[in-house]
């Protein structure tokens, strides 16, 4: 997936076509983070009472709801991908890939928490199952689409390196981006 | 110099009420992001941008403090505004918190 193009109307990639069915069956999976993972606190004795938890859940609940219903909307929008040569040009507005990005990360740590939480710093391994394996691809192609649409929103190659020479057709300067390796949480470089 | 009379019925106080509301409006609660292992540097930075209105630099700084230091304070504000910025943050999938600020 390539940035191509970027005006006032948006922004233009371009996608291979195993790229397209990869894209679109990661935003099938959504939403991979269940609500009750959401804490308003980590204090015991802080005063929101269950309340306040309830009303976040709640809210983190309807929120999912709505973009669910979104993400169904728009992957049954055939008209999205144009067919471009070999592969499909798709375009975003601003919003879109706004939305686009939080769809994509609630599915890389909904992953994260279904493999165990894995975590290089404690040497803490994912733990693939046979039910659960499936979420180290998610979670690693998630990642790799966020740097993407992060790379066109920020204007550089994905890590805060400003892209030489503007954007042009062929999207060749867009092109480089870091990105997950691994298993997708690379010490000190892909994760907070 | 005319006097004014001192009313014979004042007004109901429920001071109970007004401190639960004073209490919601007062700057004393912390909004807090924690480090996880998942969660993209460049990602935290924007999502620090588009809900606080931040610079990229001032962002980034947190960022790397919640990266560096397992947490970050982005705000000091009203438990009321605390809430509302940690349904942002959560909305964005970050691990952020109210805390009570006891400093």
């Amino acid at each position: 997936m390539k940035l191509v193009r970027q005006d006032g109307a948006g922004f233009e990639f371009h996608l291979g076509v195993r790229e397209k069915s990869v894209l679109c069956g990661v935003l099938e999976a959504y939403p991979v983070i269940p609500p009750s993972y959401h804490r308003l606190t980590r204090a015991s004795d802080a005063p929101p009472a269950g309340a306040d938890q309830t009303l976040l859940t709640e809210s983190m609940a309807a929120h999912k709801a709505e973009a669910k219903r979104r993400v169904e909307g728009w992957l049954a929008e055939e008209q999205r991908f144009v067919r471009h040569g070999q592969g499909f040009r798709v375009r975003f507005n601003r919003e879109e890939l706004e939305w686009l990005l939080r769809v994509l990360n609630d599915v890389r740590v909904g992953s994260w928490l279904r493999l165990g939480c894995p975590d290089p710093e404690t040497e803490v391994r994912p733990q693939p199952t046979r039910e659960n394996v499936r979420y180290l691809a998610l979670m690693e192609v998630a990642g790799h689409f966020e740097y993407v649409l992060l790379a066109a929103l920020d204007g550089t190659d994905g890590v805060g390196v400003e892209r030489a020479g503007g954007m042009n057709a062929g999207g060749t300067n867009g092109a480089r981006w870091a990105r997950p390796r691994g298993w997708g949480i690379p010490k000190g470089k892909a994760a907070v | 110099m005319p006097q004014v009379a001192e009313p014979a019925v004042r007004p109901h106080e429920d001071v109970g009420e007004e401190t639960e509301s004073q209490r919601a409006r007062e700057p004393g609660y912390l909004v807090v992001c924690w480090n996880d292992p998942v969660n993209l540097m460049v990602y935290v930075t924007h999502v620090f941008m588009v809900v606080f209105g931040w610079v990229k630099e001032k962002a980034e700084q947190h960022m790397l403090e919640v990266h560096r230091r397992g947490r970050s304070v982005l705000l000091r504000t009203s438990l009321e505004r605390a809430e509302f910025h940690v349904h942002q943050l959560q909305g964005y999938g970050l691990q952020a918190t109210l805390e009570r600020d006891d400093a």
